[in-house]
């Protein structure tokens, strides 16, 4: 049996007008607000602000009132941070509007037909594997070439859009006229605040560090907290502020640990930032929850494929270690490498080279035309001299959520926020502190050093995880190459060379680490398509 | 009045090791002649003497010791900063020494190539070790700007050319990051990495050392 969304709205016109005729609405992850003539409906995903829970239902739906009668977006995401999802149902102005923050968790799928207005968060009932879009194929594979997820330019396209399904933008909002059956999307940016530019490097500092804990502090649950303990820069900041911000429980760091030469000191560096936070550490085998690794539970099937499908084994074994110690909240250092290692003012291109030969030629036009516009609109300066990309606040979509669904446990990235991207971004204004080569993120090792041990403040970089993923794939190359095998037909009709993946698998040792990139956002679709397969035998 | 020139009188112990991956089951060498990985599959036969024959086919020589080699990265050593040298002559000769190393690490065989600079002389342009290798970070910087185009191996081989008349003994270490093949070269002293980023050298596994024992120093 597929799960059912945690949204869905349906709204049909008759004599009188626009009425919501059906809704099911989980109370767990989407709030409800109505104003007080019942005629304005506010949905909100993001129950898990302690700022916004003290709030009045009748006062946050009066301050999202009146950004959305100003229509000043950014308000919106100041209100709301960075990751949320909105939905407001007017019926009697026959308006709806829908908007999405920077991160976008929940994903927001909207369709209109005759006489009928629908909102879905999640589409897993209306995918059909054997009928995928190829608009929408061609975006997802273009979206593997940078730390863009397709969501600035490709928004519009769903696995599902043949029924008539589009999905909601990130960092936008919707605006849709029911009468008129017209619909319009605004893009919101963060701006940089000139204001920072008068501040020292100690005063940046000591604001970064008021950011980053007064963001904890706002998605902390009043229990215990887990954190993703890796041993590097970003996890260690979080795992400090966390123990800092409620010291009276015993916090949890989940750390995973590899049997591998390379990764031989990072134990010690786990070990160092637990006994300095005075977190429990939980050290975890990551041995057999590499790349593309099977879990014992299937997990839940996704609407879309994505590529953290192939990290699913260590995701599903954090998380159970996180669950297993009693955490509500686990929190992970995503995001970290934007804010502290990528400068959004240099030249260096987002998207990164692809070995295209995987893809015929008429799927690799596509593609290529999807990468030329990522480059135009991702790349472009504002008048601050920042990229698209970084004004827009994307960042990766998808991330943990959709494996700690139903679990209880929330998963939740510890640094990013509109306030520390804006101190982020007056950080690299300053050449001191714009690393040249390699990334060694000395502002946070500064800015944090008394937080944390001294062997993680003195260690330049963390371990590379190339070999990680060669292991995987290695490891699970024959069992790959049978679900190529399996789903040739329809791969080579959406316009792959299955024998070219084929002959790539088999010698997956040898490949170069550039040539594979393409070949997993082929892997993880055949995986995605793979976990359907039993959702489509149950309603079958 | 210039510093004398150095000569030495030393030989190049060669010491070389098997790495072998449990997991992935193959095993890896890297031949001390011509400094190439060698893949072995989980097929090839492990017997010692088959692989010594197979080595030997790659320029093993029979008295260099095969034998586990450990690396100490434990702490992070001196880096060198690109400071230029005094004069332009020496800026001239040093960037001179890279060409010679760069075309050496193309053309020459390994083992003969190191054995080659061991024994030219050095001008004495850098007093102490972390002058040479500050020398080098230097010279390096200046033929690739950029990191990605940058090359372990000149850069191991002109240290080792300078190193090796400060030094009592100094090595030259090929390992290889066995996942991903990837294969770097370092200089140490007792098994110490110089100048090397701790978080870089950490990766790899020592599989060839070639020692140059200094008996003139």
């Amino acid at each position: 049996m597929r799960p059912e969304p945690s949204l869905r709205l349906r709204l049909t016109r008759d004599a009188q007008g626009w009425r919501v005729d059906a809704q099911r609405c989980d109370p767990q992850r989407w709030r409800t607000l109505r104003s007080a003539d019942s005629a304005r409906s506010v949905y909100l995903f993001r129950p898990h602000d302690r700022r916004l829970e003290a709030l009045a239902d009748a006062e946050l739906e009066q301050q999202i009132r009146a950004i959305l009668s100003r229509r000043a977006w950014p308000d919106l995401c100041t209100l709301l941070e960075i990751d949320f999802a909105l939905v407001v149902l007017d019926c009697r102005a026959s308006g709806v509007l829908l908007a999405r923050g920077g991160v976008g968790r929940e994903r927001l799928f909207h369709r209109t037909g005759a006489g009928t207005f629908e909102v879905e968060s999640d589409l897993l009932h209306h995918v059909d594997p054997h009928s995928v879009d190829r608009e929408a194929f061609s975006a997802y594979l273009a979206s593997a070439a940078g730390p863009v997820s397709g969501d600035l330019t490709f928004t519009a396209r769903t696995v599902a859009s043949a029924a008539g399904w589009m999905r909601c933008a990130r960092a936008a909002v919707t605006e849709i006229d029911l009468d008129g059956g017209t619909s319009s999307t605004h893009r919101y940016t963060l701006r940089p605040d000139a204001q920072l530019r008068q501040l020292s490097d100690s005063d940046l500092a000591q604001a970064m560090r008021e950011a980053v804990g007064s963001h904890l502090a706002r998605r902390m649950a009043d229990d215990v907290c887990a954190v993703e303990l890796s041993g590097g820069i970003d996890s260690s900041v979080i795992a400090a502020n966390v123990a800092q911000l409620d010291p009276s429980r015993c916090h949890v760091g989940v750390g995973v640990v590899y049997p591998y030469h390379e990764f031989r000191h990072e134990t010690q560096y786990m070990e160092d930032m637990a006994r300095k936070a005075n977190v429990q550490r939980i050290e975890l085998d990551g041995r057999h929850h590499l790349l593309f690794d099977e879990t014992p539970t299937a997990g839940p099937a996704t609407s879309e494929p994505s590529l953290v499908l192939m990290g699913r084994a260590y995701k599903a074994l954090v998380i159970d270690a996180a669950r297993g110690a009693g955490a509500r909240v686990l929190f992970n250092g995503h995001g970290g490498d934007q804010l502290f290692a990528m400068s959004p003012y240099v030249q260096e291109s987002l998207v990164r080279p692809l070995d295209f030969r995987l893809l015929d030629g008429a799927l690799r036009s596509e593609v290529q035309d999807q990468l030329a516009q990522y480059r135009s609109d991702l790349e472009q300066r504002d008048e601050f001299g920042q990229r698209h990309y970084f004004a827009g606040l994307l960042l990766y979509d998808g991330w943990m959520e959709d494996f700690a669904r139903g679990t209880g446990l929330r998963c939740e990235p510890g640094l990013l926020s509109l306030r520390t991207l804006q101190l982020s971004w007056e950080m690299f204004r300053r050449p001191h502190w714009v690393d040249t080569g390699i990334l060694r993120k000395r502002f946070a090792r500064w800015a944090f050093s008394a937080d944390l041990p001294e062997s993680i403040v003195q260690r330049r970089w963390k371990v590379g995880y190339d070999g990680l993923y060669r292991r995987g794939l290695f490891r699970n190359a024959p069992r790959l190459t049978g679900l190529l095998q399996g789903q040739s037909e329809h791969l080579r009709s959406m316009g792959i060379r299955v024998e070219r993946c084929l002959a790539m698998l088999e010698r997956a040792r040898e490949m170069r680490f550039d040539d594979v990139e393409l070949l997993y956002p082929i892997l993880c679709y055949a995986l995605w398509r793979a976990s359907l397969a039993p959702c489509a035998a149950a309603v079958k | 009045m210039n510093p004398p020139s150095t000569t030495t009188s030393a030989r190049l112990a060669v010491q070389w090791c098997l790495l072998h991956d449990p997991e992935l089951d193959w095993r890896f060498a890297i031949s001390p002649r011509s400094g190439r990985l060698m893949a072995l599959p989980p097929a090839f036969p492990h017997e010692d003497t088959t692989l010594r024959m197979a080595l030997e086919a790659h320029g093993l020589r029979k008295d260099e010791e095969r034998q586990h080699l450990d690396c100490d990265d434990s702490t992070q050593g001196p880096v060198g900063e690109p400071r230029p040298p005094r004069t332009r002559a020496q800026r001239l000769l040093l960037q001179a020494r890279w060409s010679l190393c760069a075309a050496l690490s193309r053309r020459a065989p390994l083992r003969s190539a190191l054995k080659c600079l061991a024994r030219l002389p050095v001008r004495a342009d850098a007093n102490d070790c972390q002058e040479v290798l500050d020398r080098v970070a230097f010279v390096e910087r200046h033929f690739h700007p950029h990191l990605h185009t940058r090359q372990c191996l000149p850069r191991a081989m002109l240290r080792f050319w300078m190193l090796a008349p400060l030094q009592p003994s100094i090595e030259f270490n090929l390992g290889v990051w066995v996942p991903t093949q990837l294969m770097h070269a370092w200089v140490s002293v007792e098994g110490v990495p110089l100048g090397e980023e701790r978080e870089e050298v950490m990766h790899y596994r020592t599989c060839v050392r070639m020692t140059w024992r200094n008996d003139a120093a």
